[in-house]
């Protein structure tokens, strides 16, 4: 083989190898990601879970608190003006770093009377 | 012509170090992505498996017109006349109690008990965990009737709430 033919191959080799160490490094910076969202996603319905079953069962008291990395809101709307206290509470739960990502919300009707 | 194959050899060298380096470190990075997720796996499972446990305690004791009977910062007790015989058996899982117990190394343990059968749902609780009763205002209730919410710890990063009191 000339000279010139196996700086080629040389080349080729090389090129392949970089592609292959970035293409695998892609899809583990992907796989990463992939698994950080999952992790996330989980503690944020958990916790939209967790705050729900509060509101649900202590309907009059302040919503229990929210871990320091998610923001939680509780709202309610009326739902039926013949049963006092009937409303719709709406849980979010949103990573408080970032209020702008899709947010985790739960409803539920609770009926809340409280004195 | 001596000195440019040393040189070509020491290049071919490095780049081979380079490349092995690279894949050595990828192959670490993939282990550790690996293990990552095995772990989030296993935690989701572990705490679903728990939390259906409760769901279905809970759920079958209110459902039959049952109670909290008894809520401290160790024990949540349910009981409930499943069978409607008029009668609470407390040796079977009429009475349903989650326990936190001490175990060694300052961990603890989340156990249920149906009747007086009991199994450990989960032994590697940190060594403060507890169970806590809430009544309809927040507070932390002082009397089992008075219990509403109750929040349970699930696996060593989490915790339940659980509706105790449909009727509140």
């Amino acid at each position: 083989m000339s000279e010139r033919g196996s700086g080629m191959l040389d080349a080729v080799a090389a090129t392949a190898v970089a592609l292959t160490i970035g293409a695998a490094a892609t899809d583990l910076s992907g796989a990463l990601h992939t698994l950080s969202m999952v992790a996330r996603d989980a503690d944020r319905l958990g916790t939209a879970r967790n705050v729900l079953d509060h509101v649900v069962g202590a309907p009059c008291a302040p919503p229990p608190a929210c871990p320091p990395e998610l923001a939680c809101t509780v709202s309610y709307e009326p739902i039926a003006a013949s049963v006092a206290g009937a409303a719709r509470a709406t849980v979010t739960v949103t990573p408080a770093a970032e209020p702008a990502a899709i947010a985790v919300r739960l409803q539920t009707a609770v009926v809340a009377v409280c004195g | 012509m001596i000195a440019s194959s040393l040189l070509e050899s020491a290049a071919a060298l490095a780049i081979t170090t380079i490349v092995l380096a690279t894949l050595t470190a990828a192959l670490g990075a993939s282990g550790v992505t690996s293990h990552g997720a095995w772990e989030l796996a296993h935690r989701m499972a572990e705490e679903r498996h728990v939390e259906h446990l409760l769901d279905a305690a809970f759920a079958r004791t209110l459902a039959a017109g049952g109670a909290v009977v008894e809520c401290t910062d160790r024990t949540i007790a349910l009981e409930a006349d499943l069978d409607g015989n008029g009668t609470v058996d407390a040796n079977s899982s009429e009475l349903t109690a989650f326990t936190v117990v001490d175990r060694t190394g300052g961990r603890r343990a989340l156990t249920q008990h149906l009747g007086r059968q009991s199994m450990t749902l989960n032994d590697t609780l940190p060594g403060d965990a507890q169970i806590r009763c809430v009544d309809a205002y927040g507070a932390s209730a002082t009397s089992a009737p008075l219990t509403r919410v109750v929040e349970v710890p699930v696996t060593a990063t989490s915790t339940r709430m659980m509706v105790a009191d449909f009727g509140a």
